[in-house]
């Protein structure tokens, strides 16, 4: 029985190399696996997907699916973020009244002068709480509005 | 050191002859070759390629060292501290580059813009598990340093050597061991037993917090690499308290207790990803022990182990604990050679020769791939700096 302990011992020991060369030469395949596993980076941290895009002339109002994740249920509050892209085509003055819900009634109003960074919300309804944060991304200007989740 | 200590110590030196140590290091040179080629950069930069070479010759050389004087950490200490330095300079060039600032604002983080780095991995898995998402705002594919290259290399790694990650590849591991070797004689000597418990308990803690907030609980308000690498915006109080405790903690954990306790403490008392990476030496196939019938019970290990991990009851079972780094200090400095590197399900103290060379290969190999790029950008920058007068 130690023989064979052992020898499986040293069977481990000497496969150690083969382990790290076959980690680092099937490099890209491995990553390729974790995509392919389905996940993906927090909507906490990117915004989430986009749900609906406007096209305007030269330019489009994207808005985004509100983030409500929680690790097992959703939270309470969460964020509806809602990009202009490309910024180079977007007006210097934003204004623009966004249905984040997609139900036909105007949820909130943007005014951001992206000039000054001066960002005016107004809700329109009670499930919009606060300007979350504006921000300059490479490709977009982009705003996360705080709302109320509605299922919870 | 009595006489029969003495001729102990000298009777059991480890080291091989010339020949035998160029044998094994052949194709560890070979192996480290091919990996390094184009590191430092491509043909038609001549820096880069000396760079690539020098680096080459520098590992192969330290590791011909371990295998000739028979000794581990002695070498292993000076690549490791290196490589946290090389980090800094690496991640700086890299991102001030990409970003022109290390401060990550919030438009970095929204398109992940942040390196992924080992030590957030305890934070994501949870959340990975409940809602397939990461809660780290890098890249999955792409870009320096990405999520899904560096959870390759943390599980190769992890499955071959175990919680050697921290002693052979975590690229911030150096900077509490550089300061842990200034001072000849610790100034501290006792640490309590219970605070080995504590990054256990803060394990616990951020894998939780995190979890609960699908946020990295830890590099938000914990990490002391801030200090050194990126940080947030320092724009409200809130960030002011933030950046009050990374530095706070890179001075008391990574500077100021290493240098006084002669101690990696932020390994050994604070870092939750060492803890969690414990775990993996109980499946890992290499360990340290120690051979109770040589061993004189001086208790040098145990004041001299870096990371708390051996202690009374673990030396008289002749065994470290599950936190070993297995850095090779205890193997080293033993004055009767009673403590040996290990494969397990052999018997202790068998073939301690062939156990060591079988461990320090895919040790030195993943040291050397992931340190190797590192030196080869810092010395090709170096060089052209020297030359040129410029770095880019």
């Amino acid at each position: 029985m130690s023989k064979i302990k052992s020898a499986l011992g040293y069977l481990a020991a000497g496969l150690a190399v083969p382990l790290v060369l076959a980690a680092l030469i099937g490099m890209e395949g491995w990553m390729r696996m974790i995509a392919d596993t389905g996940v993906r980076i927090s909507p906490w941290i990117t915004g989430g997907a986009a749900a609906l895009s406007l096209p305007h002339d030269g330019y489009q109002t994207r808005i985004h699916t509100p983030v409500f994740m929680g690790l097992l249920w959703e939270t309470r509050d969460g964020f509806v973020q809602v990009d202009w892209t490309p910024k180079e085509n977007a007006p210097a003055e934003i204004d623009e009244e966004i249905d984040y819900d997609n139900d036909g009634t105007a949820d909130f109003r943007i005014r951001w002068d992206t000039r000054s960074g001066d960002v005016a919300l107004t809700p329109y309804s009670d499930e919009v709480l606060y300007l979350e944060g504006k921000y300059e991304l490479d490709e977009s200007w982009s705003v996360r509005v705080r709302i109320k989740n509605p299922r919870g | 050191m009595t006489t029969a200590t003495a001729a102990l110590t000298k009777a059991g030196i480890r080291g091989f002859g010339f020949w035998k140590s160029l044998a094994v290091t052949l194709p560890m040179a070979l192996l480290t070759a091919v990996f390094l080629i184009g590191q430092g950069g491509t043909e038609a930069d001549p820096f880069g390629l000396a760079a690539s070479a020098v680096t080459w010759l520098g590992l192969t050389v330290a590791f011909f060292l371990m295998l000739s004087t028979g000794k581990t950490d002695r070498i292993r200490s000076i690549l490791f501290v290196l490589m946290a330095l090389a980090l800094v300079y690496t991640f700086m060039y890299e991102i001030l580059t990409a970003r022109g600032s290390n401060i990550v604002t919030d438009a970095v983080a929204i398109q992940g813009g942040v390196p992924f780095c080992h030590l957030v991995i305890p934070m994501i898995i949870l959340p990975a598990l409940a809602t397939g998402t990461i809660i780290f705002p890098g890249s999955l594919l792409t870009g320096f340093a990405s999520i899904a290259g560096m959870l390759v290399l943390w599980l190769g790694t992890t499955l071959v050597i175990g919680r050697g990650w921290c002693s052979w590849v975590c690229f911030y591991g150096g900077w509490d061991e550089g300061f842990s070797r200034l001072l000849k004689k610790p100034v501290i000597r006792n640490i309590p037993r219970r605070w080995t418990l504590f990054p256990w308990a803060f394990l616990l803690f951020i894998v939780l917090t995190s979890a609960l907030t699908l946020s990295s609980v830890y590099c938000d308000w914990f990490c002391p690499f801030k200090a050194v690498t990126e940080y947030g915006a320092v724009n409200s109080a809130l960030a002011v308290v933030q950046t009050v405790i990374f530095v706070s903690l890179f001075l008391g954990l990574v500077v100021v207790l290493p240098i006084l306790t002669k101690r990696r403490t932020q390994c050994g008392l604070f870092c939750p990803f060492g803890a969690m990476q414990s775990l993996t030496n109980a499946v890992n196939v290499f360990d340290v022990r120690i051979d109770t019938e040589k061993c004189a019970s001086c208790g040098l290990c145990i004041r001299r182990c870096p990371t708390f991990s051996i202690d009374a009851e673990s030396l008289r079972k002749g065994r470290t604990l599950l936190t070993c780094t297995k850095c090779g200090q205890c193997v080293d400095e033993c004055p009767r050679q009673a403590v040996a590197f290990h494969i397990k399900g052999t018997g202790a103290g068998v073939r301690p020769n062939l156990a060591r060379v079988l461990f320090l290969y895919p040790a030195f190999l993943v040291f050397a791939l992931m340190g190797g790029g590192m030196f080869a950008f810092a010395i090709g920058h170096l060089l052209r700096f020297v030359f040129t007068g410029s770095v880019a």
